[in-house]
């Protein structure tokens, strides 16, 4: 992010000052004083080229329905000016605690009873959001905050905003940063991301969380195209810890599988979790 | 006239939906005017412990007959009148026909729309209300095999209009399909995602058989079974409610594996769907005298009433009577009280699930049948068509 960028993005949203907090593949974030929408709010500009403003509006009103601690609440979709061009700007809560991508960069990992935590609270808003019709279509680390950096309160942000990836190439992955990485096979072989595409991203999360590695991709950071991806999604699994508590291991190797119903839906899987926690 | 009960205890529509309750939904015609009776023994013995159901067809009764069948039964909970939009020319079922007269009467049966229309919709759920139902059935019908993904989406866009038309009101996606949707697996993995993808909570499915080579015989088709199982299982752990209808006692068996509960009748047009073995006849010749059969409750098969009389007389058959059978003790067969017999014993059977882990509480039954038959001396076995063959195929199933 060009330094430059911060003076100008604080004067369209007409503030005095715009913090960066992180750059992504649809847009940049700052962290934005804004008083008529209750304090600091996370402000992200969408990037030009990939939306418009009736789409994101269209994109944002599910999650407006929202107002569980589990999902970030929108203020405001707004329209400002930046460098002449009209730049869609979503405006949510601000939620200090940092995202689980940069936990697990730092190879900070929960242990089982976090974990289990984890997995319960984003099944939940998973589930809640799914009972509502909604599917979020990039769930992934950099995709979840922690309120407060508590593993117990993870936090669901950017909705939607995968819809229009259609680069038939995976030119890297990166760090497990690229939306590909957590998405299905049958989501890869060109079929909508639906609710379950949804639960096979909280499954690889959940691995990853549990190992600090993908479940089927190397560590390093590779090219490949989609029928590599899609070849390696076919195989098994990396194994879980040997001590690895029996209905986590369940749930997530459930959750990783090729056939989307095997995965279950998330409110079995709440379900579930919460009955063996009995 | 049946005795109308005082203060039935049955088991309501909210139960039955909420899948606390195994249940069975029994066709009403005009050839069984006394079913109440059988429903009122089952009601007496069972109370709140079954679910029960009547059902009526909608296109080929009049809509006197259908209101007067559901008003006889207007305290049983689930009433259902079923459109049968898969019978309709151009549904792609292959059995389907040229409307008959009276078929051709129901307005909606000659006007199904070419694209989910929601008035439509709206109108043969209204219709369906109106005949005295107190669930509707979604305005769908045959599913068709060819593009089976694309036909599946179509029908549950169908679905979805007849949902956009009742609102919150209760409704069963409404379904029938051939057996190659449960049998072949990247079909009925198909119908499980759109399952499981669903916000709908209760399935009526009806699934066409082979044809029968043997009438009243069990299904034992393996592949086909275990789609039922498959089904039945990923239901129960979504915690969705399966209905299936025409199923006869492979609904018993789908119960005892995850399902809420199927539809059958006294006649075997009832209890199975699927083309009835070719009969051939020379012209002229008489038709042959029925053989008179019955349900054995122990073996869980319809067999000849002769065969039953003389296994009776073997220690450890006696199980779950009715009183129709009773009745026929003294006052010899009557095809009129096998069929009550017919539809108590399976409301029995599928109390028998009411309690403790259904799975387990049919093994059981289907072990006891199994040691009963093995226990009779080789010679005193049954053979033919009276021989229990799915007994091995369903305890597999249950293990």
């Amino acid at each position: 992010m060009k330094a430059s960028d911060k003076p100008a993005v604080a004067s369209a949203l007409g503030v005095g000052i715009a913090k960066p907090l992180g750059s992504g593949s649809y847009g940049d974030t700052y962290l934005v004083p804004l008083p008529d929408l209750g304090g600091d709010c996370a402000v992200k500009l969408l990037k030009p080229d990939t939306y418009d403003a009736r789409r994101a509006e269209r994109e944002t009103e599910g999650m407006r329905r929202f107002t569980g601690s589990g999902v970030a609440e929108l203020r405001d979709v707004r329209t400002v000016q930046l460098d002449g061009t009209d730049r869609v700007a979503l405006i949510c809560e601000f939620i200090p605690g940092g995202d689980v991508h940069s936990r697990l960069l730092d190879g900070e990992l929960p242990n089982h009873k976090h974990l289990r935590k984890f997995a319960t609270s984003l099944l939940s808003t998973v589930a809640e959001l799914h009972a509502a019709d909604t599917v979020h279509r990039d769930i992934k680390p950099l995709n979840i905050l922690l309120r407060d950096g508590k593993w117990g309160r993870p936090v669901l942000i950017d909705f939607g905003l995968s819809r229009l990836i259609s680069d038939p190439t995976i030119t890297g992955y990166g760090a497990f940063t690229g939306s590909y990485a957590y998405m299905p096979p049958e989501h890869l072989r060109g079929e909508p991301a639906r609710k379950l595409a949804d639960l096979w991203a909280v499954g690889v999360t959940l691995f990853q969380l549990a190992t600090g590695k993908h479940p089927f991709l190397p560590d390093q950071p590779e090219s490949m195209t989609v029928d590599d991806l899609l070849l390696r999604l076919s195989g098994t699994p990396g194994p879980l810890p040997h001590d690895f508590p029996d209905d986590l291991r369940a749930l997530i190797e459930r959750l990783l599988s090729e056939t989307p119903h095997r995965r279950g839906s998330a409110a079995r899987a709440v379900k579930d979790l919460t009955e063996s926690e009995r | 006239m049946a005795t109308v009960l005082r203060n039935p205890k049955y088991a309501s529509v909210k139960r039955i939906l909420a899948g606390d309750t195994p249940t069975v939904i029994v066709y009403r015609s005009k050839d069984n005017p006394r079913l109440q009776e059988a429903i009122d023994e089952l009601v007496v013995q069972h109370r709140k412990d079954l679910g029960l159901g009547v059902v009526v067809r909608i296109p080929s009764n009049t809509q006197k007959s259908i209101v007067r069948y559901l008003s006889e039964h207007s305290q049983v909970p689930l009433l259902l009148a079923d459109p049968e939009l898969y019978r309709t020319p151009g549904s792609g079922w292959p059995g389907a026909e040229p409307l008959a007269p009276r078929q051709a009467g129901w307005s909606y049966l000659s006007s199904v729309p070419a694209k989910p229309d929601r008035k439509w919709a709206a109108a043969v759920a209204n219709l369906q209300y109106e005949l005295g139902a107190t669930v509707a059935l979604s305005a769908t019908g045959w599913v068709d095999d060819a593009n089976a993904k694309d036909a599946l989406q179509k029908a549950l866009h169908r679905v979805a209009a007849t949902r956009e038309a009742l609102g919150d009101n209760p409704m069963l996606v409404n379904l029938t399909m051939s057996s190659r949707w449960l049998s072949e697996p990247a079909m009925r993995d198909i119908l499980l995602n759109e399952v499981v993808e669903s916000d709908e909570n209760a399935w009526y499915l009806r699934f066409e058989w082979p044809e029968a080579k043997v009438r009243y015989r069990q299904l034992t088709d393996d592949p086909i079974l275990v789609g039922y199982k498959d089904l039945a299982t990923t239901f129960a752990l979504e915690d969705r409610r399966l209905f299936l209808a025409n199923s006869g006692l492979t609904g018993w068996l789908s119960t005892a594996l995850g399902a809420t509960g199927f539809s059958t009748g006294q006649s075997w047009s009832e209890q199975k769907f699927a083309p009835d073995p070719k009969m051939g006849s020379r012209p002229g010749a008489k038709r042959p005298t029925p053989v008179p059969r019955i349900l054995d409750p122990k073996l869980m098969h319809t067999i000849e009433y002769g065969e039953f009389q003389r296994l009776d007389g073997h220690a450890g058959h006696a199980d779950l009577p009715t009183t129709f059978a009773l009745t026929m003790d003294t006052d010899g067969h009557a095809r009129d009280l096998a069929g009550l017999h017919h539809l108590t014993t399976v409301g029995n059977l599928q109390a028998t699930l009411a309690n403790g882990q259904k799975n387990i509480q049919a093994l059981r039954r289907v072990k006891a049948a199994e040691k009963f038959i093995n226990t009779l001396d080789p010679v005193d076995q049954p053979t033919g068509a009276n021989q229990p063959q799915h007994l091995p195929v369903w305890r597999k199933l249950l293990s």
